[in-house]
């Protein structure tokens, strides 16, 4: 039987996101506080988090997003080109089959140059999910 | 053959788009939130598998910002760059234009370059070529 391609629905703050699960490595509950916040690298990066016995970067994309600093503490642990990193979320929705969800490009007037963390949107279930750009979030540098 | 108008109102004031820009008006629908909007767009308004930019009151000469997402009505204008949707809290119908009185109207930056009068009220008619295009080259 073939493998049903799936995504995570997520949280951050107001915005609905989704994101394959290829790159998913686990989902961090109550993380908060084991970051240690003194290490901030690069935009975004909000400091470093021990996993599975590796200090790993820690992303917030909260403040690019107009947002108050996340404060819920849960992360998904992602596979970057160089290990693994950590994504603070609000919410995890849950899964589901790409097939379920409809792919929308972003029409022209909404699209803007820039950073942009999201390259469309997906529709699932009526709502909007807005479909993470990994490669953007960390303003293209390696993780 | 006559040329006709859509007229509706926000905030008080009234606006007209001309019919061969208008596509349909949507009473309330779903608007989503989008992260890092341009400038005078209030979000996206989320229909039949399309995604249409709702735009912000402010640019409608005599409304503040704001009053885009609390809108009841959505008005759908066709323009060069895609669909768009304008905010509207009532909508009046579709009038023959020889049924209104063309008013000297005070030249304003923007789209919006005539005034009509109908049933005793003013209207502002939209440009929308105009209007987008002061968007996407501000």
């Amino acid at each position: 039987m073939d493998a049903i391609s799936r995504r995570l629905l997520f949280r951050i703050g107001i915005y609905g996101f989704c994101l394959s699960l290829d790159n998913l490595v686990e989902i961090r509950e109550q993380v908060i506080g084991l970051i240690d916040y003194r290490s901030q690298e690069a935009r975004s990066v909000v400091g470093t988090f021990s996993f599975r016995q590796t200090k790993i970067p820690v992303l917030d994309l909260a403040p690019q997003l107009e947002l108050l600093p996340l404060n819920s503490g849960n992360a998904l642990i992602l596979q970057g080109a160089e290990g693994d990193w950590a994504l603070l979320v609000d919410h995890v929705d849950g899964f589901c089959a790409v097939s379920e969800m409809t792919d929308l490009q972003l029409p022209h007037l909404l699209q803007r140059t820039g950073w942009r963390c999201f390259d469309r949107v997906s529709l699932y279930c009526g709502k909007a999910y807005l479909c993470l750009n990994l490669a953007a979030c960390h303003d293209g540098a390696p993780l | 053959m006559i040329g006709k108008i859509g007229l509706f109102h926000l905030q008080g004031r009234g606006y007209a788009v001309p019919l061969g820009h208008l596509l349909r008006v949507v009473d309330n629908g779903y608007v989503a939130p989008l992260p890092l909007l341009p400038a005078g767009v209030a979000g996206m308004l989320v229909l039949e598998n399309q995604i249409i930019p709702l735009l912000d009151s402010d640019w409608l000469s005599g409304v503040p910002a704001g009053w885009g997402l609390r809108a009841e009505f959505k008005v759908l204008v066709a323009t060069e760059y895609g669909s768009v949707a304008l905010p509207a809290d009532q909508t009046v119908g579709i009038v023959a234009e020889s049924r209104c009185l063309q008013i000297d109207s005070v030249p304003r930056a923007g789209f919006m370059a005539t005034d009509l009068g109908y049933c005793g009220k003013r209207y502002q008619v939209l440009n929308l070529d105009l209007f987008n295009m002061s968007l996407v080259h501000p």
